[in-house]
């Protein structure tokens, strides 16, 4: 192989003899194997600096540390040289982070997330999977919250260890083997430490990694925008409505059925979110589904119901806060030119939208804020079973509000209690969160935002926890694997199918404390939610995704992403797309790939033209605006301003590495033979001259 | 850290033959000149062997058969410049330094043979060369301890002698009309010979690297003695 490698290059050297300064990547993968990268990155607000970054090529020698007394020798230890510490997820606190920073001899950590040992033969899990973890802070997004100036706020994920928010210098990647080219980077690295343990770290050659993740991101949001070398954090949240002849002044009441549909981690290629994101959407579109299906049409009913599935939530909030900020505050069109301009690409004149500030469609301006009744917020609901005495399913959600004495909340929880109750008597499987005494006000959601406006709106957030936040909120190890998946899909189902009788209910001004949901014609289809679920997480062959998706992974990150004008990620396309068509008013035959294909007023849902209110709405930072050149600027440095570092590309390689003892017996070969042979040429000289006699 | 290694091999592959460069050829233009036109001939017979290797891609198993074509194209091209040479002879000698001189022919056959190996180093180490800058490296598979680019530097340095005896030897077997086959035969097989002891060093052979280098080496003395002792002749 290198003798060929050489000669195919030989053919190229002939003919080019610059070949020095060629990059040599065919030749270089003899040297270093390339390795799945799974990053941190470098995430910035408008006070400073969170995530990972290198500001050069950094490595070290692999070396696994599975436990804290191990990872505790591994800092005292007087080991020599730079390593690549790969650290169970459970140990990545910041003190341990720290103090291998400040050790010297750390150059870079891999996480160990999941995984087993490629050397055993019953495939054994190298770690074990925690009971619970989050990266997350101790209160996440409390800072932007409903609460953020209350000083004795509830701690919402005491377990939190806070690692999302922290600043590291080094580069983090993330060991996650779940198809084929991670599978065999992950065992290539195992393989790799292994091999470097067999040889007690002296017996060189060892096996090291090389990481290269530069972020051009520095300083702080504003000047890195000011730079270029950032984009918002955020996406596109989607609201859907089967009142089709919604508008301002109608002064019918909306009730809202709102989810957020998607989440965050530390590693945002692998960001999942299967119960905080991923369940609590499922749920939205399954509610949607059964209201679809009412004898009377929803859309005759005395009050408005209105779906939002919002963007970036985890993110402070980011899809509730600007949704609520729009229809909120008065909108004025301070220039419209109906053509795409280079600060905003919309054609706002066949949309009805506005150039500055740019806006596809002023939609959102027919949901009059004052008209709102009350909010149902679905949280992660995907855990609400356990098995009870007698290996009975037991079910349990809990009801969190802001305010138990607003009688609207009230006959909210009192009516969701009421139709959950089996039988239609005793105490319903959904309950007040402060149930035991303690009243912990909301837990973070996108409620917040509308209260913010109006405290005595109505609003419920219904979620599978009652004291805490799930066990692995907003951690990569939120995907399901310790549930069942049936077991997944009932729960959501049934906190879906009472949700959706309340709605039902109240929309027509029929919920009291007393309903029952015995003559309730509203049922949530289960197979749907199954369907839902597999097409969230999983399933590249999903019937409800084949219409628009265009690529085909395995894997469906949830991660938020960057807001870029008028490009939809695959989340709000799949919401956009389903939530389109469950709230249509009619959909006609003719068949489109996007809105422009169709006529005014009507949108491409799965391929054909539908008459349906269901539109995107912008996500991204309440605290960022754009100005009339499309430039994204701090308006608000108090509020929400996550912007994400551009890069250019990952690096990360394993490869072989020599003692600097064996480097340097080779620079003194070198040295000594050169010495050696001027010494022998001028004695060579004086031999030949003489022997042959040419003095 | 590893510009130790990147110093230490470059050291090791160019030093001697830099120091027979510029101890000996360096001083006199007429002999640069003809140093490097001989590595001109020497990059137009390996672009030939690589073109053929690129042609027939028979894949990376068949290694014996392009050391066999590639060491048969580069003797060819060695005649072919002797040929060129011998023609030009006449005017050579004239614009040496002395011109009456029996030892004109094996100057130039030595300063050929320089410019011959030279090129042959640059070209087959300078890729492994620039990229032991970085951290990575691969263990040489018969000789764990020593890595690809350090056996790379000594394979190198030894095939850059090696080349300048040969010409000198070739030289001298194709002078005519007294042609001396002995040394053309032997020029070609210690050409083959030392090609092919190059594949023990990636070969299971337990130190096989070492086996290689011994080959080399032992090939290299004969063939020195033997050009001495060609010099010697001519001042019989």
């Amino acid at each position: 192989m290198y003798i060929n490698i050489l000669l195919k290059k030989i053919l190229f050297i002939s003919l080019l003899t610059h070949l020095a300064l060629s990059q040599d990547n065919e030749f270089n993968k003899v040297f270093y194997k390339k390795l799945v990268s799974v990053p941190c990155v470098r995430i910035l607000n408008s006070t400073g600096v969170m995530g990972c970054q290198s500001l050069k090529p950094t490595s070290g020698l692999l070396i696994l540390t599975e436990t804290q007394d191990l990872l505790n020798d591994f800092i005292k230890s007087d080991r020599k040289g730079k390593y690549v510490v790969i650290l169970p997820y459970e140990l990545m606190t910041n003190d341990n982070l720290r103090s291998l920073e400040s050790s010297g001899k750390m150059s870079g950590v891999l996480t160990l997330i999941n995984g087993t040992d490629p050397s055993s033969s019953n495939s054994a899990p190298i770690i074990q999977r925690p009971i619970f973890l989050s990266p997350d802070e101790k209160c996440p997004s409390c800072q932007f919250g409903l609460y953020r100036n209350d000083e004795s706020r509830y701690i919402w994920n005491p377990n939190g260890l806070g690692i999302i928010q922290e600043r590291y210098d080094f580069p983090i990647f993330a060991l996650y083997p779940y198809d084929k080219p991670s599978i065999k980077s992950y065992n290539r690295i195992i393989n790799g430490v292994q091999f470097n343990e067999r040889k007690s770290y002296v017996r060189f050659p060892l096996k090291a990694v090389e990481f290269d993740a530069l972020m051009y991101a520095a300083v702080d949001a504003s000047t890195c925008l000011r730079r270029n070398f950032c984009n918002p954090v955020g996406g596109y949240s989607v609201y859907s409505t089967p009142s089709i002849d919604m508008n301002e002044n109608d002064g019918k009441p909306i009730i809202i059925v709102s989810a957020a549909m998607d989440s965050k981690s530390l590693f945002q290629d692998i960001t999942f979110g299967l119960n905080n994101g991923i369940s609590g959407s499922i749920a939205l579109i399954a509610i949607a589904d059964a209201l679809s299906r009412s004898p009377t049409p929803v859309k005759n009913f005395q009050k408005h119901i209105l779906f939002t599935s919002f963007a970036g939530e985890s993110w402070g909030f980011l899809g509730s806060q600007r949704f609520v900020k729009n229809i909120f505050e008065p909108f004025n069109c301070i220039q419209n030119k109906t053509k795409p301009t280079t600060s905003c690409g919309f054609n706002t004149g066949n949309f009805g939208g506005c150039t500055f500030p740019c806006f596809r469609d002023l939609d959102f301006k027919r949901i009059n804020f004052g008209n709102i009744d009350s909010i149902f917020e679905l949280s992660s609901v995907a855990n609400g079973i356990s098995k009870g005495p007698g290996n009975i399913q037991e079910f349990k959600y809990f009801v969190h509000v802001d305010n138990e004495n607003n009688a609207g909340n009230r006959l909210l929880m009192q009516g969701l209690g009421a139709l959950s109750a089996v039988g239609g008597t005793g105490a319903g499987f959904v309950r007040n969160a402060s149930e035991d005494g303690v009243f912990r006000k909301l837990p973070p959601s996108s409620s917040m935002a509308f209260l913010e406006k109006n405290i005595n709106i109505p609003a419920v957030v219904i979620s599978d926890f009652q004291a805490n936040l799930s066990n692995y909120y907003n951690s990569e190890y939120d995907d399901g694997s310790d549930l069942d998946v049936s077991t997944i899909i009932s729960s959501i189902c049934s906190i879906a199918n009472v949700t959706s009788q309340a709605v039902w209910l109240h929309a027509q001004n029929l919920l009291s404390p007393t309903s029952s949901a015995a003559n309730n014609p509203i049922s949530v289809n289960c197979t749907l939610v199954g369907l839902l679920f597999d097409c969230l997480t999983v399933d590249a062959s999903c019937s409800l995704f084949d219409a628009f998706r265009k690529s085909k992974d395995d894997r469906i990150s949830h991660y938020t992403g960057v807001f870029q004008q008028g490009s939809q990620q695959l989340l709000p396309r799949f919401h956009y797309n389903v939530l389109g068509s469950i709230n249509a008013n009619s959909i006609s035959d003719r068949k489109c790939k996007n809105d422009v294909d169709c006529e005014f007023g009507e949108i491409c849902a799965n391929l054909h033209c539908t008459n349906s209110f269901t539109r995107y709405h912008d996500s991204y930072g309440a605290g960022l605006e754009f100005n009339e050149k499309g430039e994204t600027t701090i308006v608000d440095p108090e509020k929400t301003t996550w912007v994400e570092s551009v890069w250019s590309d990952f690096k990360f390689n394993l490869f072989n590495i020599t003692s600097s003892e064996s480097q340097i017996g080779e620079l003194m070969t070198g040295i000594l033979l050169t010495i050696l042979s001027i010494i022998c040429v001028i004695f060579g000289k004086k031999y030949i001259r003489q022997t042959l006699k040419l003095d | 850290m590893t510009i130790l290694t990147f110093l230490g091999c470059a050291l090791t592959a160019f030093g001697p033959s830099l120091a027979l460069f510029f101890l000996t050829v360096a001083k006199d233009a007429q002999l640069v000149i003809l140093m490097i036109s001989s590595a001109f001939f020497w990059l137009i017979s390996i672009l030939l062997a690589s073109s053929i290797w690129f042609i027939s891609k028979s894949d990376a198993t068949e290694n014996p058969i392009t050391i066999l074509y590639s060491v048969l194209l580069q003797e060819l091209f060695r005649w072919f410049f002797y040929k060129i040479i011998s023609r030009a002879e006449n005017g050579l000698i004239l614009a040496s330094a002395n011109p009456t001189s029996p030892y004109n022919i094996p100057t130039f056959a030595f300063v050929s043979g320089l410019g011959f190996g030279f090129v042959n180093g640059l070209v087959m180490y300078i890729n492994p060369l620039i990229i032991s800058i970085g951290p990575g490296v691969i263990m040489c598979k018969s000789c764990p301890t020593l890595t690809l680019f350090f056996t790379g530097a000594i394979t190198t340095c030894l095939s850059i002698l090696l080349h300048t005896t040969w010409m000198i030897l070739a030289f001298e077997g194709y002078r005519y009309p007294k042609r001396n086959y002995y040394y053309i035969i032997w020029v070609l097989l210690s050409h083959l010979g030392s090609s092919y002891a190059t594949m023990f060093s990636q070969s299971d052979i337990k130190s096989g690297c070492v086996i290689g280098f011994s080959i080399n080496i032992v090939l290299l003395i004969i063939s020195i003695v033997a050009s001495v002792r060609t010099l010697k002749k001519k001042n019989l």
